[in-house]
């Protein structure tokens, strides 16, 4: 429970960076890569894997990948925790909050890792 | 001179028990803070594409036949809906939050900050449906 007292400045300034990051980048994102492009309204050439993986292999690309995908990981890993303590579950706080976060760490390993790859 | 006021006697503080099904407003609030799960899983589909992008042509081209299945089509549509409830919703709230602590972005409307939030929301969805759709680079 210290190091998460410690580290809760840490956390809300994750959670406030990612609330921005998917409240901003998020709508626009998930219409166009998971409703449009699988519906056949963009244009071949628009969702081409050449194309797409130009995009996402470009230096300025992979941050912004990397940053939204940890940063959204972390703001819901915060705002899941909350939601639990407010539902009342303070007996396993601490092992959901290392667990949330944790979790959150893995995908940031993981979404860079998977820039990286590109 | 009069003897010290004795303190308000209030009830013994306890638990809330399932105070969030008593409101509408608390239920739109954990509604809120449940998008935390819906948010998760949005990242983790645009994790799950780049390592389609990254196993070449026909990874990606399973990729997007599993986003147009009809189960993939109704999870997304209900994936967007619920980015959209938190997306409107965060921006609501972080208005009321100035960004720099200065004394005039202080003195300024909550409605400058509502307005600038949700300006900035149109424009860079704007400029990721020109990208996304080919339009630009």
């Amino acid at each position: 429970m210290r190091l998460l007292h410690k580290l809760e400045p840490v956390f809300w300034m994750l959670f406030g960076a990612g609330g921005f990051a998917a409240a901003l980048i998020l709508p626009a994102l998930m219409f166009g890569l998971t409703i449009a492009a699988p519906a056949g309204w963009l244009s071949d050439y628009a969702t081409s894997y050449h194309r797409v993986r130009g995009l996402a292999a470009n230096p300025l690309g992979q941050v912004i990948l990397a940053a939204v995908i940890s940063l959204v990981l972390w703001h819901a890993a915060h705002h899941l925790r909350h939601l639990c303590l407010d539902l009342g579950l303070r007996r396993v706080h601490a092992p959901l909050a290392y667990l949330l976060y944790g979790l959150a760490l893995l995908g940031t390993v993981a979404s860079i890792r998977a820039v990286a790859s590109l | 001179m009069s003897p010290p006021a004795e303190p308000t006697p209030t009830a013994a503080a306890r638990a809330p028990d399932g105070f969030w099904l008593q409101h509408p407003h608390y239920r739109s609030y954990v509604l809120f803070a449940g998008t935390g799960l819906v948010l998760a899983i949005d990242a983790l589909i645009v994790l799950r594409g780049i390592r389609a992008l990254s196993e070449g042509t026909a990874a990606w081209a399973a990729y997007l036949a599993a986003l147009g299945s009809p189960i993939g089509v109704a999870a997304c549509w209900a994936l967007f809906l619920g980015t959209l409830f938190f997306s409107i919703r965060w921006l609501r709230v972080g208005a009321k939050i100035p960004p720099v602590p200065v004394p005039l972005l202080f003195s300024l409307p909550r409605s400058v900050f509502l307005v600038g939030h949700y300006a900035t929301l149109g424009a860079l969805s704007v400029l990721l449906a020109l990208i996304l759709s080919g339009v630009i680079l």
